[in-house]
């Protein structure tokens, strides 16, 4: 009994995991970006994208310096006047008053960072902020290469090239690095540590930190040799990155105001990394959801992103395209969104996320062998089956998924719980929404699977001497409910975890309705009523969206703020001042935001990306 | 190569007074005879925890009332893995019966002990006290034999605590969740582990020779301190030993857990490292639900795993030297019940694999028309396979280990 | 007497040494600012407030009251064993906390039978309540635990079908030993202890299942019931004799000295069986401070790994603590049976030993979640060099007195700069054979 319970629970749990955290798992990606299509409809939920091409040029004025083999190049555009834009804006002058940023200042770590940052600079004869405002310059290059043949060398190479706002600050900022690593003395040159090449200077810092000063640029390389090619090559054009089409071509997306932006050379990524690349995914379930994604970014050859800041939160663009153009799977991937109400109107109380996800189900399920490996493949199969045995012998596949329109929703939603107890932790309620085609046949199935399962977990609740549900049908607004609830007189339980949960399950119109909370359902069987038809046009792709209500988030981390401050305590050994302190720093800068939303489709060559962070108001 | 076996012994600290070891060069010549000595033979027992259930592993595949109580769950006659007339193996278990092929895999059928005791605690606490009164519950019957043999070391790799089996009295035996347990970690660059190896290590020396070394205890009383020595230098050695081990292309195994403990118990083994008893387990044989989608994998666990293990061992030129016996609490009835599954029953199944065993199916097959109680009764007495194991094998008295005189089952 | 007080100055010092040695058995591993208030406290002093009953420091006690969330929490019995470790590092009264782990192994109750960390909290609290206390009431005590009702089968224990499991351990375990009773003792105690049963948790009389027909135990005659039996073991001339062995094999050493048994048997009885003056009594004496028991007696798991968190003052969580204690051997709250843990020569075998080698090195290291802050001591000790950050290292663990060995093992060490000095000089000393001794 227990066995295939737990396998239920877990595959219940690791679908709700996966689709919460998918904005996280793509986002640290440099090269996961999209842009969208200039041509397609605005998608009202996600952010609007820029699409005014500058010239290449001016996106990187030291791309003529990098190597057209650069496997990652990283821009940072303006920065010195993005500095003192911040330092001079409202989110800067908010931070400063917050208390996270009164208690972040005593922790140790801040301290040794700044005492650090204080030292640098004033040997310089600067102050801090001017200091790093040096550093970003006027426009910041990173690229990384790949490493070289010769010798034995398996990290990639760096390179960094600054073009500064202030030459002379600058320039007085590098003189003083040099004298503090003893590349110069009394104002000279140490011979071993400088060398001159074909009329530039150029200086080791350290063993693994080379710098040159020519033109207007400084150039800092991790090998002596790297920066020596640069040097060199200087005044010539080829094999620059400047000249590379696919870096000219991903530069004309770029739009004026990004302040970051970074381009990848995915195809070279995967000749290096080999295998790895291309290792199939072991989870079956993130297969399903996830693995047209992965494909069609396996299939890209380049990808490129960018960063704009708005007045009141910051947006990231990306896409990554190709020749190939991951085309087969965008077949799998694609489909056309069926939706017929704009759920991105949904007003439901407590509504703290929402993803949805739109796919070929049937194509995704019969292409699961070239995505997943055997493990996964072991584990889908497990699952297919239970399900295939709760609804009662309707195969999982061919009877179930052909039944699924394209969208899946996941949404989350503080609940309000029972009187009585209130649980630690608080969790939120959860609701999976299905769209079928043929709703009212598959219902009867779909809620004998739920019956099953609530006796399943009964039986087990039964061995463990604890309370077990009780199944009631019963009517909500012209919608047909079935909700487990534990008898009246149930004692709450040493944590209450009863109130977290009361599974609920509703068919009303083309919707199969699993939610955790009887409450919830009812909100969202009268919210979705309430929404208005969908905005986009038909035979449009489907992009995956999710939308976070960070303010509604922080609300919810906030009310078991004492569960966090005894894990603090527990795990990191912290006295009960240090980990308040922490967890409250944590929870202020939470505080801090409002919406995050993310969309992720396809289009023709490629796959766009988008996410937007705002602060709350 | 004595020295592998004699530092080993130190961590019981039971006796410094070493067992008798037989110079190597003897036990090469009995070896030559043609017989494994008795002093390099190794028992493997590997505990399938929950209750395994023995009709879908050995299956009679003839009887029409197998069929008739288990719809759902019976396997098919013409997917078994016949091994004679009467009864065939899980389709899953192709290693073993390639095994069986060879000559070496035991089947012995309907072992149990009166008064089945159907409570997984009580049951295994039963077969590993060899006690199934359970009025002795204090030590196990390998904890016996290692009291008795002080020269003799067992080593427990799994991940649960130490079972019953291996305790007794003085006895100690290091319970691990893998060899690597043995290895000195120093990730600080060097240093400290280098002062750590010099001050503990003492690769050439005799152990008896600690007593009197140069440098005084600070303060200590001579026994405790000297013995905390002796036991740091024996762990040294191990650490050093594992450490010399060369790389492990040998043998490919599957990817499952109990190939891996096999695998490194093959490694171990192949070393001489020392122990002569190796105790690992395998879960998840509780299958009162859905047992067939749990199930045929640990069969497949099993087969292929131990499959490897011999091939391993074979290819290692040890593989007559090592004994491989499987057991379980308790069977599971030979109905199938609403869940799909099985519940507790009374006698199963066990096997012995190795060269050594004699091979074949020993006891009666089950005859599901003729239950007790729902329940395929028991025809053998555990104990009777521990005898076999004791007297024919590791060459210890069963008598004084069992506390009772058992006739040893015919696998060996 | 042996037990007479031992007189600083003229029995012998009160220096470094005889400090550490008094609070590492009386608790853990000193750090250096313990060792130093000890000195100036003085031995009596020093004594008295380790067995007074004075309330813990505030961070013992905001540890403390998350105990029964977290037992209440699904986290299982693994997080609590860890809250347990991390209050044993932040204690301000180790000889309590010393002897509430001497009654855990006393009373071995595992949770493996048990299976809530719920009621093994409880019991953690009754042990905690009478540690220092009347053994009489301790042992009443634990008689009425749902956890050990559990345990040792007390449910079944009815009327007309009695179960002997607690009556035999209360004796054979708990308070006579072997021997000082008979088979037909344990029989009609058993009786006497029917229908003490638990129920979800809670201790529940039940009257309808309890014998209260006449008993005949240890010769004399009467409707006893449990209460009665526990008066009477802890007046069996055995009971003193039996607890001052184990006193003595705790807090001394394991080789007994049959009149130093019998003189703390005399002191047991003579202060009622109660715990402090018993133990004040004991540490203060000649016997304890006897040079043949200085580094005598082998470290329990936590002894070490909570002695060598304390000592250095290191950060480090209670999940640590516990996973490195249990790879040693010792898992709080599932001792292997009913017996306890064997402990002193029992704990070290070459695998344990080379988890301790193991876990000094990822202690001294410093990173990770289980960590000594060398630069933080390189600051405060003013420590220069390599050789000084040694010296503080060996002062430190192992009272200043190193052999001709470690010295040898340690030259390294003394080159390298103060920090690395002294995480290396941790690690060795840590995994020292002297320094697994008390």
């Amino acid at each position: 009994m227990r066995l295939s319970l737990n396998r239920m629970r877990h595959a219940a749990r690791s679908a709700a995991l996966l689709l919460a955290v998918a904005a996280l798992a793509l986002a640290p990606w440099p090269a996961t970006l999209a842009q969208s299509d200039a041509a397609s409809a605005k998608p009202t939920a996600a952010p609007a994208v820029q699409t005014t091409p500058p010239a290449a040029r001016s996106v990187a004025p030291a791309a003529q310096l990098i190597p057209d083999n650069a496997l990652l190049v990283v821009g940072l555009r303006d920065g010195y006047r993005a500095v003192d834009d911040f330092r001079g804006g409202d989110l800067f002058k908010r931070i400063l008053a917050s208390d996270a940023y009164k208690s972040l200042e005593k922790q140790s770590e801040y301290m040794k960072a700044k005492g650090g940052l204080m030292m640098f600079a004033g040997a310089a004869g600067l102050d801090p902020w001017a200091a790093v405002q040096q550093v970003a310059g006027r426009d910041l290059l990173l690229a990384l290469l790949p490493p070289p043949k010769e010798g034995n060398h398996d990290k990639p190479d760096v390179l960094i090239v600054l073009t500064p706002q202030d030459a002379a600050a600058t320039r007085s900022l590098l003189n003083s690095i040099l004298v503090m690593s003893g590349a110069i003395v009394d104002g000279e040159p140490v011979e071993a540590r400088s060398r001159l090449v074909d009329g530039v200077r150029g200086y080791s810092i350290s063993d693994d930190l080379y710098v040159a000063e020519f033109d207007e640029h400084m150039v800092f390389a991790n090998r002596a040799k790297l920066l020596e090619g640069v040097i060199r090559e200087r005044r010539s054009g080829e094999k620059k990155l400047a000249t590379n089409e696919h870096f000219t071509r991903a530069a004309r997306d770029l739009p004026r105001e990004a302040l970051l932006w970074a381009f990848a050379d995915v195809r070279q990524f995967k000749s290096m990394t080999g295998d790895a690349f291309n290792k199939k995914l072991d989870n079956g379930l993130a297969g399903l959801l996830f693995g047209g994604a992965v494909e069609a970014f396996r299939s890209a050859d380049y990808a490129s992103a960018w960063l704009r800041t708005e007045a009141d939160g910051v947006v990231l663009d990306g896409r990554a395209f190709g020749e190939g153009g991951g085309a087969e799977w965008l077949k799998t991937f694609a489909v056309n969104s069926e939706e017929s109400r704009d759920w991105s109107k949904l007003d439901l109380p407590g509504l703290m996320s929402q993803v949805a996800l739109a796919r070929d189900w049937v194509g995704i399920w019969e292409a699961r062998e070239s995505i997943i490996d055997a493990d996964g493949l072991r584990g889908l199969t497990e699952f297919a089956n239970t399900l295939t045995t709760l609804m009662g012998g309707m195969d999982f596949h061919s009877q179930f998924l052909t039944e699924l329109k394209p969208t899946l929703r996941f949404l989350a939603a503080r609940q309000k719980l029972a009187e009585g107890a209130a649980p630690t932790p608080e969790l939120p309620g959860f609701a999976l929404v299905m769209h079928l085609k043929n709703a009212q046949q598959v219902a009867p199935r779909l809620e004998n699977a739920a019956l099953m399962t609530m006796s399943i977990i009964n039986v087990d609740m039964g061995q463990k001497m604890q309370p077990q549900f009780q199944l009631t049908p019963r009517d909500y607004h012209g919608a047909r409910m079935l909700v487990g609830k534990y008898p009246e007189k149930t004692d709450p339980g040493p944590r209450g975890i009863r109130y977290n949960f009361e599974p609920a399950i509703s068919v009303f119109g083309d919707r199969f309705v699993i939610c955790t909370s009887e409450k919830m359902l009812e909100n969202l069987i009268d919210a979705v009523e309430k929404l208005p038809a969908a905005a986009g046009k038909a035979g449009e792709l489907a992009s995956d969206t999710l939308h976070v209500d960070l303010g509604e988030l922080s609300r919810l981390l906030d009310a078991n703020r004492e569960v966090f401050i005894a894990n603090q305590m527990l795990e990191q050994d912290f006295s009960r001042e240090r980990a308040t302190a922490r967890v409250g720093m944590l929870l202020e800068a939470a505080r801090m935001l409002g919406q995050l939303s993310m969309r992720v489709g396809p289009v023709s060559d490629g796959l766009n990306f988008s996410l937007r962070i705002g602060l709350a108001r | 190569m004595t020295l592998n076996r004699r530092d080993f012994m130190l961590r019981s600290g039971a006796s410094l007074a070493a067992g008798l070891t037989l110079p190597r060069v003897l036990v090469r010549t009995a070896a030559a005879l043609g017989q494994s000595d008795p002093r390099e033979r190794i028992l493997v027992l590997l505990q399938l925890s929950g209750g395994n259930d023995g009709l879908n592993t050995v299956v009679p595949y003839r009887d029409d009332a197998y069929y008739r109580l288990r719809p759902t769950l019976a396997i098919k006659p013409d997917t078994a893995l016949k091994l004679d007339d009467h009864v065939g193996l899980h389709p899953q278990l192709d290693g073993l019966r390639r095994l069986y092929d060879d000559g070496w895999l035991s089947v012995v059928q309907g072992v149990g002990y009166p008064n089945p005791n159907r409570s997984h605690f009580e049951s295994m606490d039963i077969w590993h006290s060899a006690d199934p009164t359970l009025e002795h519950r204090e030590t196990g019957w390998l904890g016996r034999v290692l009291e008795r043999e002080k020269a003799m070391q067992a080593l427990h790799l799994a991940d649960e605590p130490l079972p019953l089996a291996l305790r007794a009295e003085g006895v100690d035996v290091p319970s691990v969740h893998t060899i690597d347990s043995f290895r000195l970690n120093a990730d600080d660059g060097g240093a400290a582990r280098r002062a750590i190896f010099t001050l503990l290590d003492r690769p050439d020396e005799n152990c008896e020779s600690h007593a009197g070394h140069a440098g005084t205890p600070p303060g200590g009383s001579g026994s405790e301190a000297d013995f905390v020595r002796r036991t740091a230098a024996a762990a040294c050695a191990n650490a050093r030993r594992l450490e010399a081990l060369p790389p492990d292309a040998s043998g490919s195994y599957p990817q499952f857990g109990l190939a891996r403990r096999l695998h490194e118990i093959a490694r171990l083994i192949a070393a001489d490292f020392g122990p002569r008893i190796y105790y690992t387990s395998l879960g998840g044989f509780d299958t009162h639900a859905r047992q067939n989608t749990v199930h045929p994998n640990l069969m497949a666990e099993i087969g292929q795993s131990v499959h490897a293990f011999y091939a391993d061992l074979k290819a290692r030129g040890v593989a007559d030297r090592v004994l491989l016996v499987t057991f379980s609490e308790f069977g599971r009835r030979a109905a199938e019940n609403a869940s799909l599954g099985t519940d507790h029953g009374i006698a199963a199944p066990l096997f012995a694999a190795g060269p050594g065993v004699r091979g074949g199916v020993i006891g009666p097959s089950p005859n599901l028309s003729a239950l007790v109680d729902g329940d395929v009764p028991h025809a053998i007495d555990f104990r009777a396979v521990y005898a076999a194991i004791l007297e024919r094998w590791l060459k210890v008295s069963a008598r004084a280990v069992l506390g009772a005189g058992f006739r040893p089952v015919e696998i060996l | 007497m042996l037990l007479d007080a031992y007189r600083p100055g003229t029995d012998g010092p009160w220096d470094r040494r005889t400090a550490s040695h008094l609070l590492r058995r009386a608790g853990f591993a000193p750090a250096p600012a313990d060792v130093d208030d000890a000195l100036k406290e003085g031995l009596a002093r020093t004594v008295d407030i380790l067995v007074s009953n004075a309330q813990d420091a505030p961070r013992h006690g905001e540890l403390d009251v998350l105990g029964e969330r977290i037992a209440a929490g699904g986290g299982g019995i693994e997080k609590l064993a860890g809250w347990w470790m991390q209050r044993l590092l932040h204690t301000h009264r180790p000889l309590h906390a010393r002897m509430t782990l001497f009654w855990h192994n006393h009373f071995a109750t595992g949770n493996q039978k048990v299976g809530s960390p719920a009621m093994m909290l409880r019991q953690l609290r009754t042990l905690e309540a009478h540690a220092l206390g009347r053994f009489d009431e301790l042992l009443l005590a634990v008689s009425r635990d749902p956890a050990m009702i559990v345990w040792l089968d007390g449910d079944s224990n009815r009327k007309g079908k009695p179960n002997e499991n607690y009556a035999r351990e209360l004796f054979e375990l708990f308070s006579l030993g072997p021997g000082n009773y008979s088979e037909a003792d344990i029989k009609e105690a058993a009786r006497a202890f029917s229908g003490w049963h638990q129920r979800a948790g809670e201790f529940c009389f039940n009257p309808v299942l309890h014998d209260d027909g006449s008993k005949t135990i240890f010769g004399k005659t009467g409707d006893f019931d449990g209460t009665d039996v526990v008066r009477m073991s802890v007046a069996h001339p055995a009971c003193a004799t039996f607890m001052a062995r184990k006193l003595l094999r705790e807090f001394v050493c394991e080789q007994l000295d049959a009149a130093l048994v019998d003189e703390l048997a005399d002191c047991l009885r003579a202060e009622g069986f109660h715990v402090a003056p018993v133990l004040r009594r004991l540490l203060s004496s000649r016997a304890f401070f006897d040079a043949r028991h200085f580094r005598a007696r082998i470290k329990s798991p936590v002894e070490f790994c909570v002695g060598l968190a304390r000592s250095l003052e290191m950060r480090a969580p209670g999940q640590a603590l516990h996973r490195a204690a249990s790879q040693m051997g010792q898992r709080l709250f599932e001792p292997p049976t009913v017996k306890g843990w064997e402990g002193h020569r029992r704990w070290i075998n070459s695998s344990t030993m080379l988890v301790r080698i193991n876990t000094a090195t990822v202690a001294s290291a410093g990173r990770g979640e289980f960590g000594l802050d060398a630069d933080a001591w390189v600051a405060r000790a003013a420590l220069e060099n390599g050789a000084a950050a040694t010296r503080f290292a060996i002062d430190a663990m192992l009272d200043g007195a190193v052999d001709d060995e470690l010295h040898a093992a340690l030259r390294e060490a003394e080159a390298q700069p103060p920090a690395a000095a002294l995480r290396t000089a941790v690690a060795v000393i840590a995994a020292s054979p002297d320094y697994q001794l008390a």
